[in-house]
């Protein structure tokens, strides 16, 4: 017999609860188990995929592509010349092995006044092709997610920084929008009708704003009362997830915020906590990675899974491989982001980190998507 | 018969040149010198001697009393408690600013160490080691051509670099009435390097968040986190505000030769994780006289170290220039052979130390190239060339000649010696160009 006879039947209630309550929890727990350990049991496998990364260079910067499985071993396929001191300032995102980017050209002068030229680079045919004169080296361009489109900043109309489209069918370059009244602006994404979306930033803080196909703007939400950012836009393009910071705990923290792209907040906080928490990063599955003081949490509908830890440190998403199963960091060895310490380029998969080695500093580009 | 083809092709030649030419002249015309480009002395590779003149400039010693050049009085005290105070700037500091402005260096890429050479001018009229803009972006001088200001400004490491230690000490001492303060706690007190992070940051443009060219800290386009510049090559310029760089290049000195340019210190950057810093840089506070973003002094915070500074230093390093000129007076014809349209006179500094000078012509037909420059004596090192005797060439802008011969006078002077001395210069442009359909005597 289970339960003993002998026992009062006060006792053995109390125990049948006790052990039904452990049987509850257990199967609570099982099922986030499962849930990892099914979707890590694909990562497992001997997939390959290919990750894309800059290592700065003073007056170079080298175009690796890389392994998942040795990502040490480190092939260069193109090589960025550019004015001295000023690297490349990749695009959010890659489309089918097709990477973009600003860079000052080597005969600029070296400064971020400098008008910065767009490229568009082709790692299937190693081609290269220059888009644009008039880009803005500090802020990133965007490529939509069909690849058909790229926006970026230009800063060399007087009037103000312009949002400029080029259509990389047709190499059409056309600008969209030209912001006279605001502190700056800066391209955020398209939304899934391919509308433009960019962040606004004045006295009053952070604004996201859409242009539709007939250039009208309209303001989707208010981000933040102070400068919103890291933003990036779920493989649907229907939500988008930014850090805002908020004062919590006695301390100015960056904290993940998630919102739908028609303007409805979705959860606007999406962990609880008081500490600071760094760039989200979408799979292509929907789920979110964001980092935290210990170790970057993926959050999917249901359920919240850690990442494996940094010895020491804290991790900072960057992207997702295109089958999930690979996420690269860049790591700190510090304790915060006033004292992050040094950083390195790591890929994480599952529980398994892996750092790349470099001399200068390690660009994240993108992986090859599929 | 060919000397009618021969003078309609001159005359061709002549109005296609100056129309070129005007265009050019016209077209370039932004910072003090252009379209053309001073000449400079570029200092040893080790920056010695430009470190000697950093250390003195930081303590007012290389010219002392001069409005221009000398370190006004650096103020002390809170927003509305300020007096004034020493005329001295943080060593440590100058020293930053110079390598991430030009790597320490007064001349362009392609003027050799211990050399004369063209000097180092960005697009946006940044001269020399400290990249001076304030003053040089249009000449200011008589007859719109620069003044003697903006040729030591261009030509002459000393003046250089005194001049970028009183651009910083204007922009702290300008800071109540226009720009924030920090060391709200420590009375604002200048000798906490600490306390010069937004004069350091209004050096380079005080501006806002997401703008062109933003030094904001929190500007969304900076990486977050990011780790501090390390001043060694290894990182890309672009992804901090000016501030941090310099900041960086204090803590992590520059090497050459495996020795380290200066002392690290370990400098603290406002942490804008406490409310205090962060509050004072809230968007809704980027606005003018910014008074709301006064902050306190990030800690731990340091003291710059004051060097001992020899009072005859500015002396030693300006030298005794002494001025002389090849030949008084030059002849140029552009009716004649190619080599006959121009000519090179030879500037020497027969003296000691430093002389930068200017060569201006009395009419704007004659183009003096370079339109400045320096020539150094005998006891200053000379790997390339000869750095005491310097050649301006002499060329004509035909279409602004008065007439067929003209004459003019070029002076050359220098900032640092009260004599000048003036070249005459003769011109012959008559062209013997017959019209077609005319007959003229035979020869």
């Amino acid at each position: 017999m289970f339960f003993s006879t002998r026992l009062p039947n006060v006792f053995r209630i109390l125990l049948s609860a006790l052990l039904l309550a452990v049987f509850i929890l257990v199967c609570m727990n099982f099922n986030a188990l499962i849930r990892l350990s099914t979707y890590n049991s694909d990562s497992i496998s001997t997939d390959n995929s290919t990750l894309f990364f800059a290592e700065f260079g003073w007056n170079e910067d080298l175009i690796y592509e890389v392994s998942s499985l040795e990502p040490n071993n480190k092939k260069i396929i193109h090589t960025v010349e550019h004015s001295p001191g000023f690297g490349l300032n990749p695009a959010i995102n890659t489309h089918k092995g097709k990477i973009a980017y600003v860079v000052l050209s080597k005969d600029a002068i070296p400064s971020r006044q400098s008008s910065a030229e767009l490229w568009i680079f082709n790692t299937h045919t190693q081609e290269a092709v220059r888009l644009a004169r008039d880009a803005d080296v500090s802020a990133r361009p965007v490529l939509r997610n069909d690849g058909h489109s790229i926006i970026y900043r230009s800063s060399e109309n007087i009037e103000g920084s312009s949002i400029v489209e080029v259509n990389l069918d047709t190499r059409v370059r056309k600008i969209i929008h030209t912001d006279s009244d605001s502190f700056g602006i800066i391209p955020v994404g398209f939304n899934q009708s391919n509308e433009i979306l960019f962040a606004r930033f004045d006295y009053k803080g952070t604004d996201l704003i859409k242009i539709n196909h007939q250039q009208e703007l309209s303001i989707l939400f208010h981000a933040s009362d102070e400068i919103a950012r890291d933003w990036r836009i779920d493989p649907s393009g229907q939500n988008i997830a930014f850090l805002a910071p908020e004062f919590l705990g006695e301390k100015i923290v960056h904290r993940a915020q998630l919102m739908s792209l028609d303007g409805d907040k979705v959860n606007n906080k999406i962990m609880d906590g008081v500490s600071e928490q760094y760039a989200p990063a979408w799979r292509q599955d929907g789920a979110l990675a964001v980092g935290t003081s210990m170790a970057p949490i993926v959050i999917d509908n249901r359920n919240s899974l850690i990442l494996m830890p940094p010895e020491e440190g804290f991790d900072v998403p960057l992207g997702w491989s295109a089958d999930g199963n690979y996420l690269a960091v860049r790591h700190f060895d510090g304790i915060d982001s006033y004292t992050p310490g040094s950083d390195s380029l790591v890929l994480i998969q599952q529980n398994k980190r892996m750092t790349i080695h470099n001399h200068g500093e390690l660009i994240f580009l993108g992986w090859n998507s599929v | 018969m060919y000397k009618k083809l021969l003078g309609v092709f001159l005359l061709t030649s002549f109005f296609i040149f100056a129309l070129v030419f005007h265009l050019r002249i016209s077209t370039l015309h932004a910072c003090a010198f252009d379209p053309l480009r001073p000449n400079t002395y570029e200092a040893d590779s080790l920056r010695q001697r430009y470190m000697h003149a950093l250390d003195a400039a930081a303590e007012n010693q290389l010219f002392p009393g001069d409005f221009y050049f000398g370190l006004p009085r650096v103020e002390i005290g809170g927003r509305y408690n300020r007096v004034s105070g020493e005329r001295s700037v943080p060593v440590e500091l100058l020293r930053a600013i110079g390598w991430v402005e030009s790597s320490l260096t007064m001349g362009s890429r392609s003027t050799k160490f211990e050399s004369v050479g063209t000097s180092l001018v960005s697009f946006d009229c940044g001269h020399g080691i400290m990249q001076v803009t304030s003053g040089m972006t249009v000449p200011i001088g008589i007859d719109g051509k620069p003044n003697d200001k903006q040729v030591a400004v261009a030509t002459s490491y000393p003046h250089n670099i005194a001049r970028g230690a009183a651009v910083l000490a204007a922009k702290w001492n300008n800071a109540p009435q226009s720009r924030p303060i920090v060391g709200t706690d420590t009375n604002s007190d200048p000798s906490i390097i600490e306390n010069w992070y937004y004069a350091v940051w209004a050096y380079n443009g005080f501006t806002g968040p997401a703008s062109k060219k933003s030094n904001h800290p929190l500007d969304p386009t900076f990486q977050w986190p990011r780790s501090p510049y390390q001043c060694d090559g290894t990182q890309s310029r672009s992804r901090f505000p000016y501030q941090e760089l310099v900041w960086g290049c204090m803590s992590n000195p520059a090497y050459r030769y495996g020795e380290r340019l200066w002392e690290p210190v370990l400098v603290s950057l406002p942490n804008f994780n406490d409310p205090n810093f962060y509050n004072a840089l809230s968007v809704s506070n980027f606005s003018f006289p910014y008074i709301n973003m006064d902050i306190p002094t990030p800690k731990p915070s340091h003291q710059t170290s004051k060097t001992n500074i020899s009072t005859s230093i500015g002396e030693q390093v300006v030298g005794s220039p002494q001025l002389q000129v090849s030949q008084q007076i030059v002849t140029l014809r552009i009716n004649g052979s190619p080599d006959q349209a121009k000519a090179t006179i030879y500037i020497s500094n027969t003296g000691s130390g430093l002389m930068p000078w200017s060569a201006k012509s009395s009419d704007s037909f004659l183009i003096t190239s370079p339109p400045a420059g320096i020539a150094v004596g005998n006891n200053i090192p000379c790997k390339s060339g000869d750095c005491s005797r310097v050649p301006i060439e002499l060329t004509i802008n035909p279409s602004l000649l008065p007439a067929s011969s003209a004459s003019t006078t070029v002076t050359i002077s220098s900032p640092e010696i009260a004599l000048s001395e003036k070249i005459q210069v003769r011109v012959y442009a008559d062209f013997e160009v017959a019209s077609p359909g005319t007959s003229r005597a035979s020869d």
